[in-house]
């Protein structure tokens, strides 16, 4: 067991002079209105005080768009680009809040799990995590009722606001240490009086953090509702854009696209972030649309989410981060529609769409 | 197949600003690769000697805005294999189409005054209001990257990739600032992507250049535009600014704004 240790909340800029020389710094900036996670140059840019922000982490793993391999055509050759990702500079993300730290554990069971995809895999191995407990609710977020708002794992070094003016460091791995070590003048040892602070702290966000959704019954209300006209009436809200999947800490879906150069001598195979919203996501050759309704399909990303990725992986794919409702151009909301269709224990009506 | 062995290209402007055509040129890094890959034997805008035809394709810009542009398009059309609609005001009628809101006659005696027989100025239309369409770039103007690509796909006998959603995809991708969430009237969640979110992602609010997305949902839009403030006619301006075809649309009739 390592041991816990204090800093000073203004000291995390001493950490991120400490850890430059050795990694490409990531945490939360201001972005106009709202927050991003963005590559942190002077360290007076971080805002650790943060609501939300727009993408999330898996934008780091997986990114929206990249090559993953490329082919000459004069000379027949292929190269992936895995090495130039092996080569890439260390990376530490900072402030990561535990409902994402929980979507990063959830991509890790997906690209880590039966088949291991490198691409992600080599990012996430490179890279290490800070992560920050929220003591108070954000906007959208509903964490508590997703039972996202602890952590158990997925951080090397975990902080809790104490006392105003100082962190609480739990050190999670070996990367964790090793930060620590870094920077060691700005990390004191915990005393009795720090670990009184932390149990007030963990007890405020107790109370502090709501409970909205039950998941008691999840599975059986979500059975009882597919067929029900509830989700027609949802669906004519919904325009399909998928910006709900593109914001998703856990959506990970992705198209491959191949592109030859104009010259036709090269060419690249690009994966880019597909979504299940889209009218030729579920489409297949000969024209057959697997799910040919916008309404089916926006129902198909709920229950991807709260039924298929639990039959998968044996969890819920829902951090309750709360990001799909604040982008949804029609204020679509998970929470409620959630609220709502726990509401609907019916016999299903007939005639499955 | 022109002489060479190429696919003979023609380029044609009917009523527009010729912007897109422009653009063409502009894809200055690659147009001698364009040449590689295609013969253009007809470009009154870029060539002295242009050929009558016939073409393997053609692509034609601009909408159709006059009654001898019905002819014109339809001569086109005879003699390409393939017709590429290019740009905003071929693919949807584009921004002349602002003078379908207005009465014609009266139009047209305000510019040309009294002595205007000459004028067989008609409501504007896209091309495939007159003729079949194999292939449409829309946006205002059309984007390069979708014509290096029609280009590629035509010549290696593929279909040519475009994004089957709408722009707000792309926008959050980018992790754009959501304009519509600070009250703008964004047409991004029914336009269909493909511009990379241009506007959005440069603080402008999408205007549906592009025309709209797949299944584009309009009641919702209409509902979100009217939400932050939009009026019925600001919402159906919105909607036919650049893209007067769409009012012939059965789903756009039945909208109630
Ligand atoms: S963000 Fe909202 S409108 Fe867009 S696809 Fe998701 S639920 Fe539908
Ligand atoms: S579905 Fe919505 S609330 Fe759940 S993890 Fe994804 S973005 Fe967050
Ligand atoms: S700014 Fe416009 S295009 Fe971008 S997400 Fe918002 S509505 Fe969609």
């Amino acid at each position: 067991m390592c041991p816990s240790y204090v800093m000073n909340q203004g000291d995390i800029t001493k950490l991120i002079e400490s850890a430059r020389d050795s990694f490409d710094i990531f945490g939360p900036v201001k972005k106009r209105t709202k927050h991003v996670f963005d590559k942190i140059d002077d360290p007076a840019q971080i805002e650790m005080d943060y609501d939300s922000t727009i993408l999330s982490p898996r934008k780091f793993f997986q990114p929206p768009s990249e090559v993953m391999m490329t082919f000459d055509l004069e000379e027949k050759s292929v190269d992936d680009t895995l090495e130039n990702l092996r080569a890439e500079r260390p990376r530490l993300l900072l402030a990561v809040h535990s409902c994402d730290l929980n979507g990063i554990l959830l991509l890790d069971k997906v690209f880590g799990g039966e088949y291991v995809d490198h691409y992600y895999n080599i990012r996430r191995d490179k890279t290490t995590i800070v992560g920050l407990n929220c003591l108070e609710p954000c906007e959208y977020g509903f964490c508590r009722s997703m039972n996202t708002h602890h952590v158990v794992e997925g951080y090397d070094l975990f902080l809790t606001p104490i006392d105003g003016d100082r962190y609480f460091v739990q050190v999670g791995t070996a990367k964790g240490e090793h930060l620590i070590h870094m920077a060691e003048n700005l990390f004191t040892l915990a005393e009795t009086g720090d670990v009184q602070s932390f149990k007030n702290a963990l007890k405020h966000k107790q109370e502090a953090l709501p409970h909205e959704v039950d998941l008691e019954g999840i599975n059986e209300y979500l059975d009882l509702s597919f067929s029900h006209p509830v989700w027609d009436e949802i669906a004519e809200d919904c325009v399909n854009c998928g910006a709900c999947a593109m914001v998703c800490p856990t959506c990970y879906c992705y198209d491959v696209v191949d592109e030859l150069d104009i010259s036709l001598t090269s060419a690249d195979r690009t994966r880019k972030w597909d979504a299940c919203l889209f009218q030729d996501f579920a489409l297949v050759a000969g024209g057959h649309n697997f799910r040919e309704t916008p309404a089916a399909r926006l129902k198909y990303r709920f229950y991807h989410k709260m039924r298929g990725f639990a039959n998968e992986y044996g969890i819920i794919g829902c951090t309750g981060c709360g990001r799909c409702t604040a982008a949804c151009p029609s204020d679509i909301s998970i929470k409620e529609v959630l609220k709502r269709l726990s509401t609907i224990w019916e016999v299903p009506v007939s005639g499955v769409k | 197949m022109g002489d060479n062995g190429k696919p003979s290209v023609g380029i044609f402007g009917l009523t527009g600003c010729a912007g897109c055509q422009l653009n063409i040129l502009n894809i200055e890094d690659h147009l001698l690769d364009i040449l590689n890959l295609v013969d253009i034997t007809t470009w009154v805008m870029a060539k002295q000697e242009n050929s009558e035809g016939p073409w393997d394709v053609a692509f034609v810009e601009g909408s159709v805005a006059k009654k001898s542009e019905i002819e014109r398009v339809k001569k086109i059309r005879e003699k390409s294999g393939v017709l590429v609609a290019i740009g905003a005001c071929a693919t949807h009628g584009g921004l002349p189409g602002l003078r379908n809101f207005r009465d014609i006659s009266e139009m047209t005696q305000i510019v040309y005054g009294e002595n205007n027989d000459h004028i067989d100025a008609i409501p504007i239309k896209p091309v495939s209001a007159y003729v079949d369409v194999d292939y449409e770039l829309p946006g205002c103007p059309m984007e390069k990257t979708e014509f290096l690509e029609i280009v590629k796909s035509l010549v290696m006998g593929k279909r040519p990739y475009s994004a089957q959603y709408s722009v707000c995809g792309e926008c959050k991708a980018l992790e754009n600032i959501c304009l519509l969430k600070e009250g703008k009237f964004c047409m991004g969640p029914v336009t269909q992507a493909g511009c990379n979110a241009l506007c959005p992602s440069n603080g402008a609010v999408c205007e549906g250049c592009r025309g709209p997305a797949p299944e584009a949902n309009w009641a919702a839009e209409v509902k979100i535009l009217k939400k932050i403030g939009a009026t019925p006619e600001d919402v159906r301006r919105k909607f036919l600014k650049y893209c007067p075809s769409v009012a012939e649309m059965p789903e756009f009739k039945e909208l109630e704004f």
